[in-house]
């Protein structure tokens, strides 16, 4: 009895292993077929890159040397975009706060959960340069129109951040809470943000990095920034102007993720 | 007057199966003001569920009878009543993993203790006042934690933990103290000492103390009573030292007790009811 049960399993694992070896073939094989639907619809045409070598050459020529001439314009307006990040970012941690809680499955009822995540991949859908759009027409030209795309869009993605780093706490803590006999926003104050709160800040800093990155493009649209001066210069063919304006955006994006990252680590 | 805890009918189902699921089945127990009452009994018996079920942190089933503890309804027919919190925060409750929050200091946490108590805006804000804070310092005097007050509880070892734990439930006034496991996690002094600490609430203060116990020996030397549960039902409820080795191996069933009466070492797990439903394949 015991050593046919023994050889009924054996044969099972086997079994096992040969169905996971045709599930994992069949994977690849998807896999496969999509990057290679993928390769004619993205028109992927990578010969060009070395066809045309020669006007490539001709075209990065034109960027040196960089013109540094207007540095004054470029870097007040340099700050500009790093202003419309702050507030783009410290609006956005600020709302997605209550977002993040309200979507999280283990402090909130699925009614509440599932039409406020609803809304916040909505607001995370559409990119910032097409809320900056919008809001160039709703609230004019300018900064101002730029700190609202940054904010709805990074709301959108830090309540997801907030919520996921909520759902894996420990619940013990929060039971602890509970059972003084606090209420239920007390328990989410002394049980859950204490333990979410080194993570919370760490993925607002990182959106931070990346809002002064996306702020140095709503400017094209008109949405204030660096961003105008980089179009203009672009299009007027001016490609020394462009490269010193892209100097001065690579090295104050660096700055600001060193700045980040040293902050970070203060935190965790 | 009436019990100061008070359980009627209590069941419990765990999933959907209706038989090997039940955890609980029909408790019935009063418990009166000043007693210090062990619950035994093996894993999976369910006495971390029904202390659960005191404090409002668990349901019953819903053809379940009433808990009141302190006069107060806890929960009727599985509903949680609709002002628990007043009553939880009459209610201290430790818990085997102390449930402290390892990112605050131990003087928050024990200050948490006052949360039923102060207005809930200034404990949503944490300003609690001189009076509140001096209470908290006392406590964690009472427990030998006030050195440590401004240290994060992260930092501390278990047993110290755990009287940081106690010392949240006496800022809490709590009437009742409900203890699951206290000393699972513990080392032996620091068992000992934590058992220590709730013998002296239960005498000096004249706290209710019910603790879930797994040695037995603890039961026998700090309570009085002691009430066993297996497969979810009361099988013994009396004096501890009522409590023989052929008794205990009845509780316990005879494979997990050695010799001397003692509990062959448990293994916590969190499903309810288990090794005893399922009868043993051959």
């Amino acid at each position: 009895m015991h050593s046919a049960s023994t050889h009924s399993n054996l044969s099972g694992d086997q079994d096992n292993l040969l169905s996971r070896n045709w599930t994992s073939l069949l994977g690849w094989g998807i896999a496969c077929a999509i990057l290679a639907w993928s390769w004619g619809g993205a028109e992927m045409n990578p010969v060009a890159l070395f066809a045309d070598g020669n006007n490539m050459a001709v075209f990065a020529a034109d960027f040196f040397p960089p013109n540094f001439h207007d540095w004054r314009l470029y870097l007040s307006e340099m700050v500009t975009t790093v202003q419309i990040a702050i507030w783009g970012t410290v609006m956005a941690v600020i709302l997605a706060i209550p977002f993040g809680i309200m979507s999280s499955e283990n402090l909130v009822p699925w009614w509440v959960c599932q039409p406020v995540r609803r809304l916040m991949d909505s607001f995370r859908a559409i990119n910032e340069m097409v809320f900056a759009m919008l809001f160039v027409v709703a609230v004019g030209l300018g900064p101002f129109a730029g700190v609202m795309a940054l904010f709805i869009h990074t709301t959108g993605v830090l309540a997801k951040l907030f919520s996921e780093a909520v759902e894996a706490i420990d619940p013990g803590p929060v039971e602890g809470v509970r059972a003084t006999g606090a209420s239920g926003l007390q328990e989410v104050i002394y049980g859950v943000i204490p333990q979410v709160l080194p993570l919370w800040i760490s993925y607002s800093l990182y959106r931070f990095e990346s809002n002064v990155r996306s702020a140095t493009v709503v400017g094209m649209v008109g949405a204030g920034g660096i961003g105008v001066i980089l179009w203009e210069s672009m299009r007027g063919f001016q490609f020394a102007q462009t490269c010193a304006v892209m100097i001065i955006i690579i090295l104050v994006v660096t700055s600001l993720d060193i700045a980040s990252q040293w902050i970070r680590k203060r935190f965790i | 007057m009436e019990p100061e805890i008070q359980i009627q009918g209590l069941s419990k189902t765990f999933g959907k199966k209706k038989n090997s699921g039940k955890a609980l089945k029909d408790i019935n127990l009063t418990i009166e003001s000043g007693e210090i009452v062990a619950l035994i009994g093996p894993s999976g018996s369910g006495k971390s569920t029904l202390l659960r079920h005191l404090a409002g942190l668990s349901c019953g089933d819903a053809d379940s009878g009433e808990i009141r503890v302190l006069g107060q309804s806890v929960q009727c027919k599985g509903r949680l009543s609709r002002d628990i919190r007043k009553t939880r925060a009459r209610i201290g409750y430790i818990f085997q993993q102390f449930n402290l929050v390892g990112r605050m200091k131990v003087m928050t946490n024990v200050l948490t203790g006052a949360l039923g108590r102060v207005p809930g805006w200034r404990g949503c804000l944490g300003l609690f006042n001189a009076e509140e804070k001096a209470l908290a310092l006392k406590c964690l005097n009472r427990v030998g934690m006030d050195a440590w007050a401004n240290q994060r509880a992260s930092c501390l070892s278990g047993g110290q933990q755990q009287r940081v734990a106690i010392a949240r439930t006496l800022t809490q006034k709590a009437e009742v103290i409900l203890a699951d496991e206290p000393i699972a996690s513990l080392d032996p002094e620091s068992a000992r000492r934590v058992m220590e600490i709730l013998a002296d609430i239960n005498s000096q203060d004249g706290r209710t103390v019910v603790v879930t116990l797994h040695q037995v020996d603890y039961a026998r030397e700090f309570c009085r009573r002691a009430i066993a549960l297996r497969a979810g039902e009361v099988v013994f409820d009396g004096p501890s030292e009522e409590l023989t080795p052929s008794l205990l191996a009845s509780i316990y069933g005879t494979t997990s007790f050695d010799v001397d009466g003692e509990p062959v070492k448990r293994r916590k797990t969190r499903e309810p009811a288990k090794g005893f439903a399922l009868a043993p394949a051959s």
